[in-house]
């Protein structure tokens, strides 16, 4: 409970591009959450089927079989790689959004300094913890989500090639 | 798109329900970054703490109230005796010599008597009281001790050019009233060598300046102080 009180005291002196932040890093880690549930317990069943439904047929050599197997890897990858574009779109997007609210806590510094003069350091130090803090928070939900991108595309690739060399011709 | 989408729910399980199962996590996940996040911007508190212990035997330290100067003021003067009679009023012009007590060696103290004012040194320091202009009927109280003009701010003159080029070097006394607040009223030039050259400098120089104001029973009191002032070439 406390450590709650905490993070809200966090998100007050972080300002409304902390929120922003805080919205674009949840659904960063939604969908990188969704990509391993699919890819650790929906995707093997959907390579069975798709195994069952490739060696039901009497011909597999010929052109249309060909054209098949073709749509089926097609579409498997698809489903694999749904979301992982805008995955990788938010890990690019957070450190930027953390810059904007870098600029925007500098930009109430110096509207205070304008105001005040370079006296006011209570004033000038909200803006800059605004600055500070929401840099540091696009950084971090970043760089946590980065590892898993990367990883979920290396799998996501090489789980492609083990549907193709599933289909088999022979 | 759709076709995929049926497709998806007709073979297995919703999108949404994995979406739901990310979300839960995703919002534990970013509970724990967020508690990092603070974590890291508040990692100082035991900083603090171990300041305000510090501060707190700082406090209990007895050194610091020994050395207190007011202490050794507040004992001065209980030890000597009260002096005798102060010596009629004279002349401007003859200051009287007192020796200095041995126990305060450094301090240039104006001695000051309240009803007849007697200029009290040869000029050991900057100041030696003036005598008051007119005796006032107040009972006669022992020398104070803790009545010495500081100046708090002094301002180096403006050498005047003429006297700069010409090479002229002199000093000039200037006669002037310290204001409750320590400011400096109504400067006259007593005595100048060589004369009108460098009064005007020495008036606006000594209006510039700040002293610590004289106390009497706690009160800040106006007073006539003089000042000389020097003017040397610097080579």
């Amino acid at each position: 409970m406390d450590n709650l009180f905490q993070i809200q005291l966090l998100m007050e002196s972080g300002g409304t591009v902390l929120w922003l932040i805080l919205l674009a890093s949840i659904l960063m880690w939604t969908l990188i959450i969704e990509r391993y549930v699919f890819i650790w317990f929906l995707h093997p069943r959907e390579v069975r089927k798709m195994m069952d439904e490739w060696h039901q047929r009497d011909d597999l050599a010929s052109w249309y079989a060909q054209q098949i197997r073709q749509g089926m890897i097609a579409e498997s990858r698809v489903m694999l790689e749904r979301f992982l574009i805008l995955i990788r779109t938010l890990t690019v997007a957070l450190p930027m959004l953390g810059l904007l609210g870098t600029v925007d806590g500098m930009i109430q510094t110096f509207d205070v300094m304008t105001v005040f003069g370079t006296g006011n350091t209570r004033g000038m130090a909200g803006g800059i913890s605004v600055a500070l803090i929401t840099t540091m928070g696009g950084l971090l939900t970043a760089l946590s989500g980065l590892y898993f991108i990367t990883q979920l595309e290396q799998r996501v690739a090489r789980e492609v090639n083990n549907v193709a060399d599933a289909l088999r011709r022979d | 798109m759709s076709q995929l989408l049926l497709n998806e729910t007709s073979r297995g399980e919703s999108p949404s329900m994995r979406i739901f199962i990310g979300l839960l996590l995703a919002i534990v996940v970013n509970y724990g970054l967020f508690t990092l996040m603070k974590e890291m911007t508040t990692s100082d508190s035991s900083l603090y703490r171990d300041d305000n212990e510090i501060l707190v035997l700082d406090f209990v330290r007895l050194k610091q109230e020994e050395t207190q100067p007011e202490t050794i003021k507040r004992e001065i003067p209980k030890k000597p005796p009260p002096p005798e009679e102060p010596p009629p009023p004279t002349p401007t012009t003859a200051p009287k010599m007192t020796q200095p007590d041995v126990q305060q060696p450094q301090m240039d103290m104006p001695r000051i008597d309240v009803p007849l004012n007697i200029a009290g040194q040869p000029y050991l320091g900057d100041f030696s009281a003036e005598p008051a202009p007119a005796p006032s009927p107040t009972p006669v109280q022992g020398p104070q001790m803790d009545d010495e003009v500081v100046p708090l701010v002094r301002i180096p003159p403006n050498y005047p050019r003429v006297a700069q080029r010409r090479g002229i070097e002199g000093v000039v006394t200037v006669v002037f009233t310290i204001t409750r607040d320590g400011r400096v009223k109504d400067p006259q030039v007593v005595s100048a060598n060589p004369e009108n050259v460098f009064d005007n400098a020495a008036k606006t120089a000594i209006l510039k300046w700040k002293f610590k104001p004289k106390v009497v029973d706690g009160e800040p009191v106006e007073r006539r102080a003089t000042q000389e002032i020097e003017f040397k070439l610097a080579r």
